[in-house]
């Protein structure tokens, strides 16, 4: 049924999805949303510039605050990048020990996300023991590196700390522990009446349209399609690693948060895996300074999704370009497909549903308002129009 | 109401929740916390001052007579600048709390007493 | 007023060590630098970016260098507690001879598989969890890299004698930052040795991981190239060939066809290092223990113990029933055989520096140092008279004593020259170490020591300062000097030697934090 007229709601900056801020322009008619605009760019932070005026070393910890929540496969990524530029390999067993880390991270971000998709439908209960159950994995990981969120455990050529083998049982303790919590939501949330009536065939995204607006990561995945970086381009040890790659039939949001408990208990498996493998030896290389002229590209399946850095170097100690793909920015396509047709309500649920980290994604560029056309600065230039504030908007 | 019981369950036991300036947790063994520097061992060169990532660190003069400062208001707490240094001269401490209303208050300075 | 540039001691290091063509790429320089600016590839020292973009203020590499002058008598004070000290030793608490119980070590190694022995019982009994060596490049070839042993069988492979480079110093570095190593031991030329021990006196953090450092005896290593040109053109012998490289007395060319070509030390010494004619040191007098060869016992090493953990390790070795010893006493020409060598070092290197130095051509820095002392050194010197620091208690022989007898002499109190005094106390000449070696080992039994000493002898006062004494020493190119009276030219006070000044020379030992 129609109204006939189509109103514009405006949502966001400030929006009840999420802490971050991002701009969508929603055209509804009645309760259904049958277009939407979504305007990127309010949490613009310059790290791709920053990087150009840091050196090597000091950009492993730039990389790791690009995201709170990924800071560790943002580090792989540079790393393995810039590792990539050298010619060089970390070692057997530094790669193991980046797998064990990503894994723990996973866990720790898909959790995380669980908490924040429950509390979305306003399901707070379940939330606080998703998050009081998530302690576990974060105190392993400050076991392991010496942080809670910003693990520093990646350096280029290896990795900083090695896990000793006193650790190895309370790690496995916590990943016993987890695997019997994970198990028992997993359960919760297919008999529980609530999660079901606010997800099932909410945010609908089907096979053809993700592949074709270039969804990553679990959403892809919860549309059935079997995408993973780590399976089809394995990186670090995830070639002798045995894993397997969980999708999900639904399509909708109930199906992503399996994907995610699924992952969950996946990576249990390949961390105990990784443990119990783990060869002995080096863990670092030590790397030069500077670097040799040239570019490399790296991926690295982040718990969002597919993550690419670029990174251009000019054989100085500072890198002269450097590009980030984070996973939300190819997933905002298909949330946009997802909107369609669904009701206003659930907008918070669906946009929490594909786990977004805006200010990872937000980027600038200039355009000429009234030629409408893009522009390139450098940073003096760019300071310069800042201070005279003509003509320009963000977009 | 699936999780009904689990809620009951929980409901007879102790909170999880650490009431934190009452209580509190000793950190693990290796936690990155401020770091503090040894001035007998420090020879001055200056390196923890040019690596550290978000310029946290600032070295007045050189050699034996080299003055450090450290804001821990910009501090990340990454440990590189303990990594790097050749002669141990920094330690990561296990504090963590380091916040202050003032940030003047903020600055630790280090100098090498005779 | 300098610029930071300047203030880089790399710049010294290249213009001192690297362009005159001492280094030897032992690669403390690369474990040392905080920023790996330095790098060792294919047989060279590249310095891969500027490191004034990265500190103010450095002095690592240069200090650490092994030839370089910085922090020479600091590193005495990790061997100085010892008992004992002697010319062309160094500073020891007991030498004696040694081999491996098992047979197959010894057939493996060189001569008594002493070090294989020592690092695999203590890699067992996790004293130490890796150690440094160095092996074969490849199967057929004869130039060595360094090899890191996580596991005792892995030592099998080394190869623990050292006729070329080996940046095993390099390899400490990796094993703490690449492996993470904690308890280290590492196995080095007398050059390497020296450098592992500046890195100690430097306190450079990679030092906290190291346990115990093996010494071996060292005459020079070849440069390369230079020798397998040398062997093709002389003696028409292809690099690929040799099997190994004895040396007793005269170089041993061991080929795989069984053939031996002995060549001469003069012949061959032109082909080495040109850092390693003017080194002084045979015996790796920083190691906590050295090991040699015994020529000429087969399947036997001398060992020299210098300090208390090399006493325990070794200790604990003969406890296990893994290393067997004999005295050295019983084996006086093993003694002899092995001073010989160390003086035989030390006089080349004497030479070498003084020719270079009437040419105008680049000393290295360690080697002007051994010579001329800094202006608080002087002072400390000068003020310090010759009976403070004497050996009071001299051992004498009288002019009856056979060459033997005083061989055996030497053996068991391992000085290498005593004054000769008559019935009344009256001194009458001093005999030394190189008196006994013109005489053939056969005919020594038959000559009197009066036959062969000298009795022009060079004395001093009990007042006289110590860098009056040294003066003398230098002047006269000799290594002791005995003190008599003042009224009485013939009455025996005490003797003093260049380690005795040398001794008063090092500085207190630093706390290790």
């Amino acid at each position: 049924m129609s109204y006939g007229s189509i109103v514009k709601v405006p949502f966001g900056p400030q929006h009840p999805a999420l802490k971050e801020p991002e701009h969508f322009l929603f055209e509804i008619d009645g309760e259904i949303i049958v277009n939407v605009k979504p305007r990127i760019g309010y949490n613009h932070r310059g790290i791709e510039k920053a990087f150009e005026r840091r050196t090597y070393i000091q950009n492993i910890y730039l990389a790791e605050r690009i995201c709170g929540i990924c800071s560790d496969a943002h580090t792989t990524c540079y790393t393995q990048a810039i590792e990539d530029l050298l010619g060089l390999d970390a070692p057997p067993r530094a790669r193991y020990i980046r797998v064990i880390v990503a894994e723990l991270e996973r866990i720790h971000s898909h959790s995380l996300w669980l908490g924040i998709a429950v509390h979305e439908i306003g399901f707070d209960t379940f939330f606080m023991y998703l998050w009081r159950d998530r302690e576990a994995v974060m105190d392993i990981l400050e076991l392991i590196s010496g942080n809670r969120v910003h693990y520093a455990m990646n350096t280029i050529g290896g990795v900083r700390r090695d896990i000793t083998p006193e650790i190895i049982p309370k790690i496995i303790r916590s990943l016993d522990f987890l695997e019997k919590r994970t198990k028992y939501y997993m359960k919760a949330l297919r008999s529980e009446r609530t999660v079901l009536k606010r997800t099932v065939d909410v945010g609908v995204l089907k096979p053809k349209d993700a592949v074709e607006l270039c969804a990553v990561g679990p959403t892809l995945r919860a549309s059935g399609v079997k995408n993973d970086v780590r399976g089809d381009d394995p990186y670090a040890a995830y070639d002798e690693i045995p894993f397997n790659i969980v999708t999900d039939d639904g399509c909708d949001v109930f199906s992503r948060m399996l994907v995610r408990c699924g992952e969950i208990l996946e990576s249990i498996n390949m961390i105990r895996y990784a443990l119990d493998h783990m060869p002995s030896g080096m863990l670092r290389v030590r790397m030069p300074m500077a670097v040799k002229p040239g570019e490399a590209v790296s991926r690295v399946e982040a718990p969002r999704g597919e993550l690419i850095h670029y990174v251009k170097s000019n054989g100085s100690t500072r890198p002269e370009r450097y590009k980030v793909r984070s996973p939300t920015l190819a997933n905002i396509p298909a949330l946009c497909r997802m909107f369609i047709g669904q009701h206003v309500a659930d907008i918070p649920i669906i946009l929490a549903g594909i786990d977004p980290c805006f200010a990872c994604m937000d980027r600038l560029v200039f355009i000429d308002v009234k030629t409408n056309k893009r522009k390139s600065l450098d940073f003096e230039s760019f300071s310069e129009m800042v201070r005279k504030q003509r003509n320009f908007r963000l977009a | 109401m699936a999780i009904i019981a689990e809620a009951i369950k929980w409901l007879l036991k102790h909170p999880v929740t650490i009431k934190y300036p009452f209580e509190r947790e000793a950190p693990p063994k290796g936690f990155r916390g401020r770091p503090v520097w040894d001035m007998h061992r420090c020879i001055g060169c200056g390196l923890c001052s040019r690596i550290c990532p978000s310029g946290a660190i600032e070295i007045i003069g050189r050699g034996q007579e080299a003055k450090i400062k450290h804001y821990v208001d910009r501090c990340l707490f990454c440990g590189q600048c303990s990594e790097s240094c050749p002669r141990n001269a920094i330690k990561l401490m296990n504090d963590f709390e380091h916040a202050r209303y003032n940030r003047d208050v903020m600055i630790y300075e280090y100098k090498r007493e005779t | 007023m300098k610029t930071s540039k300047d203030l880089i001691a790399y710049n010294d290091l290249k213009r001192r060590i690297i362009d005159p063509g001492f280094c030897n790429l032992c690669g403390a320089c690369e474990s040392a630098c905080p920023i790996h600016a330095l790098k060792i590839e294919n047989r060279r020292l590249n310095y891969t970016h500027n490191c004034a973009d990265f500190m103010d203020f450095c002095s690592i590499c240069y200090d650490i260098c092994p030839f370089t002058e910085a922090l020479l008598f600091e590193t005495l004070g990790f061997v100085a507690n010892a008992p004992n000290r002697a010319e062309g030793i160094g500073y020891y608490r007991r030498m004696l001879l040694a081999q491996a119980v098992d047979k197959k070590l010894r057939d493996l190694s060189h001569s008594g598989g002493v070090v294989t022995a020592l690092l695999m019982h203590a890699i067992k009994t996790g004293f130490i969890d890796s150690a440094i060596t160095s092996e074969r490049e490849k199967e057929t070839s004869i130039e060595i890299r360094p090899l890191l042993s996580l596991v005792p069988d892995d030592l099998l492979s080394t190869v623990d004698y050292e006729y070329f480079p080996s940046s095993v110093a390099m390899a400490f570095g990796k094993a703490v930052h690449e492996y993470g190593k904690t308890k280290i031991a590492f196995v080095g030329t007398p050059c390497h040795v020296r450098a592992i021990r500046k890195l100690e006196a430097w306190e450079h953090k990679i030092m906290n991981s190291l346990r115990i450092v093996i010494g071996l005896t060292c005459l020079w290593s070849f440069s390369l190239p230079e020798l397998t040109r040398f062997l093709k053109e002389r003696y028409g012998i292809e690099a690929g060939d040799i099997l190994r490289i004895d040396m007793d007395g005269k170089y041993k060319v061991s080929l795989k066809n069984g053939k031996v070509a002995a060549i001469s030390i003069p012949e061959i010494k032109a082909h080495t290092l040109s850092i390693c004619r003017m080194c002084e040191d045979f015996t790796s007098e920083l190691a906590d223990i050295s090991v040699g060869g015994a020529h000429p016992l087969k399947d036997w090493s001398t060992v020299i113990i210098r300090t208390e953990i090399g006493e325990e390790i070794f200790e604990e070795a003969v406890k296990a029933d893994v290393i067997r010893t004999r005295k050295i006493e019983e084996e006086p020409n093993v003694y002899a055989h092995f001073v010989r060598m160390s003086f035989l070092k030390r006089k080349y290197a004497t030479e070498e520096v003084e020719r270079r130095k009437k040419h105008g051509e680049p000393v290295p820095p360690i080697s002007i140092r051994l010579r001329e002392f800094l202006p608080r050194e002087i002072n400390l010197l000068s003020s310090l008279k010759a009976e403070h620091i004497m050996t009071k208690n001299v051992i004498t022989v009288t002019p009856e004593t056979t060459l033997e007898g005083l061989l055996a002499i030497m053996t068991r109190y391992h000085h290498t020259g005593y004054p000769i005094v008559d019935d009344e106390g009256k001194l009458l000449g001093i005999v030394t170490f190189d008196d006994i070696s013109k005489v053939l080992p056969s005919k020594r039994g038959g000559v009197l020591v009066r036959e062969v000493a000298h009795s022009k002898i060079v004395t001093a006062h009990p007042d006289s300062s110590l860098m009056e004494i040294y003066e003398k020493m230098i002047q006269h190119k000799i290594g002791k000097i005995i003190i008599v009276d003042r009224k009485d030219h013939r009455k025996l006070l005490g003797i003093i030697t260049k380690t005795d000044i040398m001794h008063v020379l090092k500085w207190p030992m630093k706390k290790l934090v």
